[in-house]
């Protein structure tokens, strides 16, 4: 079964090789964990091998994000990285063609047929929708939400490519049922200290490292710390 | 590998590569035999410590260009493989001190500390390294420290007698692929380990 890089050497490992393309992958944590640094290895390593990616954010504006990630030395500026500012700064702001912030929290079908859209005009391979907890609460009916989601990844799976979705949502979800894959980033707080540890929840089709492993974000992103344990 | 101690090299033999020694001891009582072994193998050896302790080692002028790898005494058990990951990038045939149970024995729990052990040895055994730790068996109990024991190919007990207002060290063998020993004396001398006659 063919891999690609999430960019991340030592969660690679975990992964036993890395991501199966094609499919969508849910990344987890709280604030500060580096969900966001994380999509963006994963896209940048899509950018090295000289593949288009897409980047849509719905929470953190485009511009702020740009200029963290150039301080992480992510070549962020590529004319292969395309990002998408969805977020609700501005009353009206446009991000996709003809759509707004405030029609798309009407719908999150709204959503999926400007990705869509998007999909049908570039070739991507990598696609991050980052956070999609905004889309969770567009939808107040759990069963109505499941079908969209369903729905949704159907849609996205058509055009192959592999997508990354975060969530600040701990605990088991629905999505973590419709995902492939589910990797979890922690943090510990001891004695004044912060610890982080990443985990694998699930990878569909694939065995994988199922400890907890350390992990640090360093000046150059994240570093997992494959054959390491937390004590 | 040799420890640089005369009798004591005399009873282990050559310490091959993968072995684990580990020194029983109250406090910090036989420190200096792991820093003899620093100083016999100064050219291959790595220690980790204190910052408190590499200033001191810093000190004795062998040791002065010795690779050290510092950490601070209030280490967090989450933050310990920190020490792991050092302990795989050190290469083949490398003598390591460390000086690191002490500290972490006061500061978390038995079990926390010996699993962080087990690991060490495991890396230690795969690595090919030769490692030589020091550990206050008052500090655990019975069971831990038979547990510490199992993950050690060698074992050097020290322990301290009073006999009137005189105070006897002793120190033996008591596991290795040589076999154990019995109880000699230990003369602890300007920072000079020096192993006596048989006591008892």
């Amino acid at each position: 079964m063919s891999r690609i890089s999430t960019g991340v050497k030592g969660l690679d490992k975990m992964l036993n090789g890395g991501l199966i393309p094609g499919r969508a992958y849910l990344i987890k944590g709280g604030p500060g964990t580096g969900k966001t640094t994380l999509c963006m290895h994963f896209l940048m390593e899509g950018v090295k091998n000289g593949e288009k990616v897409l980047y849509i954010t719905l929470e953190e504006p485009i511009e702020i994000l740009r200029e963290d990630m150039r301080g992480l030395g992510f070549d962020i500026d590529s004319p292969l990285f395309v990002g998408i500012d969805a977020t609700p700064v501005k009353e009206k702001r446009s991000f996709f063609e003809g759509m707004h912030y405030e029609e798309f929290a009407k719908g999150f079908t709204e959503l999926v047929r400007a990705i869509k859209e998007r999909l049908e005009e570039d070739i991507f391979t990598r696609v991050v929708i980052d956070p999609i907890t905004m889309i969770r609460l567009t939808i107040k009916d759990e069963l109505d939400y499941r079908r969209t989601f369903i729905g949704f990844l159907k849609e996205i799976a058509k055009y192959n490519v592999t997508l990354l979705m975060t969530s600040e949502i701990y605990g088991i979800d629905i999505e973590d049922y419709l995902v492939s894959g589910v990797i979890e980033l922690r943090t510990f707080e001891v004695g004044g200290k912060t610890v982080r540890g990443v985990r694998v929840l699930k990878l569909r089709g694939s065995n994988f490292d199922e400890t907890t492993r350390p992990y640090k974000i360093t000046d150059q992103g994240l570093e997992v710390y494959s054959e390491e344990n937390i004590f | 590998m040799e420890l640089g101690v005369p009798k004591l090299d005399e009873f282990l033999g050559e310490i091959s590569e993968g072995s684990v020694v580990l020194i029983e001891t109250l406090g910090d009582l036989g420190e200096e035999i792991i820093i003899e072994a620093l100083k016999e193998n100064k050219e291959k050896s790595v220690a980790f410590v204190t910052k408190r302790l590499k200033e001191e080692l810093g000190r004795i002028p062998e040791l002065k260009n010795m690779k050290y790898i510092v950490f601070g005494e209030d280490f967090a058990p989450q933050e310990l493989f920190k020490i792991t990951y050092k302990l795989r990038q050190i290469l083949n045939g490398y003598l390591v001190g460390l000086f690191f149970l002490q500290p972490l024995l006061v500061f978390h729990p038995p079990e926390t500390v010996y699993k962080f052990f087990s690991e060490v040895s495991s890396i230690t055994h795969d690595n090919r390294l030769v490692l030589i730790a020091i550990l206050d068996k008052r500090l655990i109990d019975g069971k831990t420290l038979a547990m510490f024991e199992n993950a050690s190919t060698h074992v050097i007990e020290i322990v301290e007698e009073l006999e009137k207002f005189r105070v006897i060290r002793g120190i033996r063998i008591k596991k290795s692929p040589k076999g154990s020993s019995g109880f000699y004396e230990l003369i602890i001398k300007d920072g000079k380990v020096t192993i006596g006659e048989p006591l008892g």
